[in-house]
């Protein structure tokens, strides 16, 4: 039996394991190293900064491989500069600036677009700083920044060097088809709550202003 | 023609791959199935349970959804893979329609009424040109959109429950695309479009009310 067919039934294992398994609560083996463990995973638990982040590391993924690696070391180097300017609170980033980026490169990568270099570096830049300049660790302990700091860096690069792997490593026809049919899902994601977003600040406008007595403004 | 020759045909390599994904498709989507919400969901979690759910449960967008991955495996390529990519971003427009509050005449009616038509079109074995198909699909999209963006605003999580029943319609119609590859054999051109017929009479039978 060759490797590629002790793929399916292990695959097959494991996902039973982790679809019928009840949930558990996950907690630090190491005491003290919990917060890393959390800001690790903040990318993942914050939605928008999660849809931006794959859709661009899929786009490096379907690029050449010299220019996936100048993406990804460009993009590191924006969330890094990012969450530099967002930790000592210069500035901050918004949900909708994310899920328009997001719609905007999960398009990208439903057609498959080879960028040039030029547009393709400033492109992870701009991805990687606006989902840096989000991510300040401000609920962490001032004797745990650190720790904090490092968890947002090693998961959120390591989730785009997961992505952007993985991607570039696809080579047959169906799988690059099935990269473009993700791209179309993050587009049609960021859309509806870009437009669930827009049509609630509408909302919000028209509503007439309120005194302090429950009354409205206008009687 | 003999069992072995057609289960041969139905697992050649390059359907093998197609098949064990729609197989995946379909038993992660029908495992879901069992915790029925009676609202939506709460926090991430639950808005992307919710949202996986929502296709699931109306038999109506199940059927319809299945049956563009069926019509698509049909046409061939490029329709098996482009109707698949611009399905959820036709549909999110419909959903944006939804959640902005356009009305669109007889939603109900034209979900069912897109489960009737497509299933007619994979019944009669109907091959019309990429754009006529693209169109007839995309303008079901939209109806299917705006019944589950009307309920995107009272979510818990808007984000995960796009997420879920746009993941959720994907492989819907990734098991349609599995089943479609029935049709590289005779018989299995057959069950396909008998398959098709009873897409079609569940349509029916939501237009008319039985369902």
């Amino acid at each position: 039996m060759n490797s590629r067919s002790c793929l399916l039934p292990i695959g097959l294992v494991v996902f039973s394991v982790f679809a019928f398994s009840s949930p558990a609560l996950a907690h630090s083996p190491i005491e003290g190293i919990s917060i890393f463990y959390g800001y690790m995973l903040h990318t993942l638990v914050v939605p928008a900064h999660a849809l931006l982040l794959v859709a661009t590391s899929l786009l490096l993924g379907q690029q050449e491989i010299v220019l996936t690696r100048v993406g990804l070391t460009v993009l590191a180097a924006g969330f890094v500069t990012g969450l530099t300017i967002s930790a000592v609170g210069l500035a901050s980033g918004s949900e909708w600036q994310h899920l328009l980026g997001a719609l905007a490169v999960g398009g990208a990568v439903s057609l498959c677009w080879q960028a040039p270099l030029t547009v393709l570096a400033p492109l992870a830049a701009a991805v990687g700083f606006a989902i840096g300049v989000d991510s300040a660790p401000s609920e962490a302990p001032d004797d745990e920044k650190t720790l904090a700091f490092a968890g947002l860096i090693s998961g959120t690069l390591g989730l785009a060097l997961v992505v952007s792997g993985l991607t570039a490593g696809l080579t047959r026809g169906w799988q690059r088809i099935g990269v473009r049919i993700v791209g179309s899902w993050i587009v049609a994601v960021a859309l509806l709550v870009l437009s669930l977003t827009l049509a609630r600040d509408a909302m919000v406008e028209k509503s007439p202003p309120y005194r302090a007595d429950g009354r409205s403004a206008g009687c | 023609m003999n069992v072995q020759v057609l289960v041969t045909r139905a697992v050649r390599p390059r359907n093998r791959t197609l098949l064990l994904a729609a197989a995946g498709a379909a038993i992660l989507l029908f495992s879901l199935v069992s915790p029925v919400l009676a609202h939506e969901g709460e926090g991430a979690v639950g808005g992307l349970t919710s949202g996986l759910l929502h296709p699931l449960l109306g038999l109506d967008h199940l059927v319809a959804m299945v049956g563009v991955g069926l019509w698509g495996a049909f046409l061939g390529m490029p329709a098996i893979w482009l109707l698949p990519v611009v399905f959820p971003m036709v549909m999110a427009l419909g959903g944006a329609f939804g959640i902005a509050g356009l009305p669109l005449p007889a939603v109900e009616s034209g979900i069912a009424f897109s489960a009737i038509a497509i299933g007619i079109c994979v019944a009669l074995a109907l091959r019309p040109p990429l754009w006529v198909a693209a169109l007839i699909v995309g303008a079901f999209a939209v109806f299917h959109g705006h019944a589950h963006g009307t309920e995107l605003p009272i979510a818990a999580n808007p984000l995960t429950y796009a997420l879920g029943f746009v993941v959720a319609t994907g492989l819907l119609h990734l098991v349609g695309i599995g089943l479609g590859m029935l049709t590289n054999s005779s018989a299995g051109q057959y069950a396909v479009r008998a398959g098709g017929g009873i897409i079609a009479a569940v349509g029916l039978a939501f237009l008319t009310g039985y369902a």
